[in-house]
């Protein structure tokens, strides 16, 4: 490296300073910076934790989340239901999230695994958390009243979906042939249970039971269970009022 | 210059930077220089402006000044800022692949332990490495270079490239394998 050289860049550089070219960002920008990316990291995982909760009081709702106990059948009706959606979201978030967070030095140094899964603790839990609480019941109540503005119509799609020969409500009546189900949009259905029919967890149902019936339609409206089980209600009393109106506690 | 600037750490020169001696940075420029050349003509192989990069680098580093932590050291700051536009030169030009995620930075490796000839095999690795650099993908070449030739550990290397420490060791030893296999092709009476 000649002394030529090293004059020409320490100059070059020295002079685009002196003229203008460059200066120095002031501090407050970097603070700014700095919180910015504390904010943006705190409001993505908020929406993290949300997206797992809509997606696992949307799993409970339309029963989804109950029909692997049907066997290998309720495990392929599990997996087709799942809200995707709502998944595709979630994931969008959690990515987004390992991204922000990765500009921390103790975040980095480690293996991608320690982070990611430090995430999905976080929106597993976080997710089950608030989703015992009565916080979607209420805003999808508000939505079906047409009082949630801008995200109402997302949250009665993903809200309370039907899904395919999976009927979920409480046992309003009990006969010789099964029971009469009634949904919470007050939809009648006339459950049979026949020989056939699959008691996952026991068939001691009584009225007012809240239950997810797997079964068939038939040509008389009826639906033929290939399996019934009970639902077990949320920790919280407040939460259930949404799912099952008449449900016993 | 005086030569009491001159006989100040990086960090305190930086201190006086970030106060609004802006010449100081010219101590900081003529220490850094000589590295950073050498760093952007390997690791920017084949590019031909590593020149111009390096002054990019200096600028950036300028106006980022104040974000520096003077209880840190300077050299992993300044040479992270030159992995940044070092890569970005590299995306710019679309000849070399650099995809998004790095699957290395997945999974948690063990760390090789250093063997005792180490110094014969890293000469040789060094005369290996120059006659290779255009053939190795530029994680690994970026990696190899900072090890054999800026003498960086490997918390330094990781510092620079943001990467788990076990992530560097495995960038060494799979460049090293590389760097094996190309030179066997090139001299096949390379039998080590």
């Amino acid at each position: 490296m000649t002394d030529e050289r090293k004059t020409s860049l320490r100059d070059s550089v020295l002079d685009r300073i002196r003229q203008g070219d460059v200066t120095m960002r002031p501090r407050w920008h970097f603070l700014a910076r700095g919180a910015l990316i504390a904010v943006g990291i705190v409001a993505v995982a908020l929406a993290v934790v949300f997206a797992a909760s809509l997606l696992l009081f949307t799993l409970q709702v339309n029963g989804t989340w109950f029909v692997p106990a049907f066997g290998w059948e309720g495990v392929g009706i599990f997996l087709w239901s799942l809200p995707l959606l709502l998944i595709v979201l979630t994931l969008v978030f959690l990515v987004l999230l390992e991204i922000l967070v990765r500009h921390y030095t103790f975040v980095y140094r480690g293996p991608l695994l320690y982070s990611a899964l430090a995430i999905l603790a976080l929106a597993s839990i976080g997710g089950f958390f608030v989703s015992q609480t009565s916080l979607h019941g209420k805003l999808l109540e508000e939505a079906e009243r047409d009082h949630l503005p801008v995200v109402g119509p997302f949250y009665r799609s993903v809200g309370n979906p039907q899904v395919e020969n999976v009927y979920t409500g409480t046992i309003a009546e009990l006969s010789e042939s099964g029971f009469l189900l009634k949904t919470r949009r007050g939809k009648e259905f006339r459950i049979l249970v026949t020989p056939v029919t699959r008691f996952p967890y026991g068939s001691g149902f009584e009225t007012g039971d809240t239950v997810v019936v797997y079964g068939v339609p038939q040509a008389d409206r009826s639906i033929e269970a290939a399996g019934i089980r009970k639902i077990p209600l949320n920790l919280n009393p407040k939460a259930n009022s949404y799912f099952y109106q008449g449900a016993r506690h | 210059m005086t030569a009491e600037i001159l006989s100040l750490s990086d960090e305190d020169i930086v201190k006086r930077v970030q106060g609004g001696d802006t010449e100081a940075f010219g101590v900081l420029v003529e220490r850094y220089e000589a590295k950073l050349l050498r760093y952007a003509r390997k690791f920017l192989f084949g590019y031909h402006d590593a020149e111009d990069q390096v002054q990019i680098v200096f600028l950036k580093a300028f106006t980022n000044i104040r974000d520096f932590n003077t209880r840190r050291r300077f050299s992993p700051w300044l040479y992270r800022i030159a992995h940044n536009e070092f890569l970005n030169a590299i995306r710019k030009r679309g000849r070399e692949p650099l995809p998004f995620f790095d699957p290395d930075t997945l999974f948690p490796h063990p760390v090789a332990r250093e063997r005792t000839d180490a110094v014969v095999l890293e000469q040789e690795l060094k005369e290996l490495l120059e006659q290779c650099l255009d053939k190795l993908d530029p994680k690994y070449r970026e990696a190899l270079v900072l090890y054999y030739f800026e003498n960086m550990n490997y918390q330094e290397i990781a510092e620079v490239m943001q990467l788990p420490v076990s992530t560097v060791g495995v960038r060494l030893k799979r460049g090293k394998d590389m760097l094996r296999k190309f030179y066997t092709e090139l001299h096949p009476q390379y039998d080590r």
